[in-house]
């Protein structure tokens, strides 16, 4: 295997779950943040070696994930998803109590625009800076910061989310 | 809420992803997308080529959507409820061809919204909807009363000529069923006073309204008495001319041990709809026991046709162990006895069930169903399921058209 390959297969392993789980909260559904993830990656590796020699390629693979989901988002039929898996199966812990937290933040997310979903999801829980953000979305900082507060605004006024935050205080 | 509440919360939504992804996969995937495009490539030389620029500037107009469209004869137009994160869902109307979203659907009465699920279609593309107004009272929202208002959709799909129903404002009442016979004349709806608490022994009332004059037609509901299996009136329907009424009376047990135990849901007609008198003297068309294989199964909803001489009903059959399935079957009115399997998906360990409805011709059936993960939205057509925008059922409340 290349260095090329190596490195890719490295970048692959360390950050696919971060990734995911990024893919998750744009999405709301584990089975197209995969295929979103998937994408990205497929889409970067033919450029991975000019990728590699960036500061940080994982800003440039976020880019290609947010960019992909806005075109996604933007279609007006996904089609069919097949899904191999079976749905329901036995989890361990608080089946219901995570699953409320699960319902209330993807129903608080999915009433923000796609865009405000991108910088929430990468300012906040990915915690890149704003100057990272506005890099992985093409605009200006201050974009980024605006973005972020009508954004917060918004998950303000979620009563479920309050709901949320109230019980985990008690 | 501050960042670092709103990280923990994140944080705690996101979990684990089920599946790792594997750079080998991807690569293959890579490999794959740069085939496909190949291919693509050289099939638009060869149809540029041959075809000359009729056929190229076709091929230059993205397709929509892939996989069985409607067909033609479902109406235009489909009003829509989505959830949302809180009250009140958003209303929409949608194209069925296309799935674009044409017009919001409000309510011409102050503060008051669109109440979730409570839209019925008649013909012409004519919708009855009720209106529910609610005032927040601290940090309670408190609800005060419901109207039924009328409106049509127009060619383009905008709703037009809203009017309040004669007979429809519902005053102090919460309505939480509405049904609409085809030709507009008649509606029914189930209702509680709204100072009822949410686990009030009293059972809804069935209230059928004329249009034409306002007259109400009742059907009280009663007290649940502790002990005794009681019933609730749900998803009701009306034949065409209004004449008869069918619903879903589903059993209560309000406290200690009720017999019958089990299931026991049962589809009841009233005939003559416009005539009122009690629940209990309506007449009972077939019981779950008789319809579905296995006492964990049940009734999910029920519409009468428009000449009342069948019913489709969805039945769940949840055996425990071994896969889900939901049927949508047409029974006899007459017999109760199943005549046809309209469809039937297999839907894994668990199962979604959102809604089923139908247009006032009684052909183009809607459901949201499938397994608890990956429900899909759709018309029930040759026994397969047409998908309508959007596909994900999940994100859909209630539809109709």
């Amino acid at each position: 295997m290349d260095a090329e390959a190596e490195e890719f297969a490295q970048f692959v392993e360390v950050r696919e779950r971060a990734l995911q789980r990024s893919a998750w909260l744009l999405t709301g559904d584990w089975a197209l943040a995969e295929d979103l993830v998937q994408t990205a990656l497929a889409r970067s590796w033919p450029r991975w070696g000019r990728i590699r020699r960036r500061d940080d390629p994982e800003i440039y693979v976020r880019r290609v994930m947010v960019n992909t989901w806005a075109t996604w988002s933007r279609r007006r039929w996904r089609g069919e998803r097949a899904s191999g898996t079976v749905p329901d199966s036995a989890a361990p812990g608080d089946v219901a109590a995570d699953l409320a937290v699960r319902i209330a933040v993807r129903t608080a997310l999915a009433s923000l625009t796609s865009r405000q979903r991108a910088v929430l999801v990468l300012r906040v829980f990915d915690d890149l800076s704003e100057a990272q953000v506005a890099q992985v979305l093409d605009c200006a900082p201050g974009t980024v910061k605006s973005t972020m507060s009508r954004a917060l605004a918004r998950l303000r006024e979620d009563p479920r989310l309050a709901e949320l935050l109230e019980q985990e205080a008690r | 809420m501050s960042t670092r509440e709103l990280r923990d919360l994140l944080e705690a939504a996101a979990g684990q992803p089920p599946h790792r992804i594997s750079a080998a996969a991807v690569r293959r995937r890579a490999a794959r997308r740069r085939m496909t495009g190949y291919v693509f490539a050289a099939a638009a030389a060869v149809l540029l080529a041959g075809a000359g620029i009729a056929v190229a500037s076709r091929t230059g107009i993205p397709g929509p959507a892939s996989g069985p469209r409607p067909p033609a004869g479902a109406p235009r137009y489909y009003v829509q409820q989505a959830f949302t994160p809180a009250p009140p869902a958003r209303t929409v109307v949608r194209a069925t061809a296309t799935g674009a979203v044409t017009a919001a659907v409000r309510c011409p009465w102050g503060q008051a919204q669109p109440a979730s699920g409570q839209i019925a279609a008649a013909s012409h593309q004519t919708f009855f909807m009720v209106c529910q107004r609610v005032v927040r009272n601290g940090r309670r929202l408190v609800l005060t009363g419901s109207r039924i208002y009328s409106f049509r959709l127009s060619g383009a799909g905008r709703p037009r000529g809203y009017i309040l129903v004669r007979g429809g404002a519902l005053n102090g009442l919460n309505a939480s069923g509405l049904a609409a016979a085809a030709n507009g004349t008649e509606i029914a709806v189930t209702a509680q006073p709204v100072t009822a608490a949410q686990d009030s022994p009293l059972t809804p009332s069935i209230i059928v309204i004329s249009t034409r004059t306002g007259a109400r037609a009742v059907w009280p509901g009663r007290p649940a008495v502790p002990g005794k299996m009681s019933y609730t009136p749900g998803s009701l329907s009306l034949t065409a001319d209004g004449r008869e009424l069918m619903y879903i009376a589903y059993p209560r047990c309000i406290r200690g041990r009720c017999t019958p135990t089990g299931n026991g849901q049962e589809i009841r007609a009233l005939r003559p709809a416009a005539q009122g008198g009690q629940q209990g003297s309506s007449q009972l068309v077939a019981r779950q026991a008789a319809l579905a294989r296995l006492p964990s199964s049940y009734l999910d909803g029920a519409i009468v046709s428009p000449t009342g001489a069948s019913v489709n009903v969805v039945l769940v059959n949840s055996p425990g162990q071994g896969p889900t399935s939901v049927s949508v079957v047409r029974i006899s009115a007459a017999t109760g006895r199943p005549a046809r399997l309209l469809y039937r998906v297999v839907t894994g360990n668990g199962f979604s069930f959102q809604f089923f409805s139908s247009d006032p011709s009684g052909r183009y059936l809607m459901l949201d169903t499938g397994p608890s993960s990956a429900a899909v939205n759709g018309l029930i057509y040759h026994r397969k399921l047409i998908r309508l925008t959007p596909a994900a059922g999940g994100n859909v409340s209630y539809e109709t058209w």
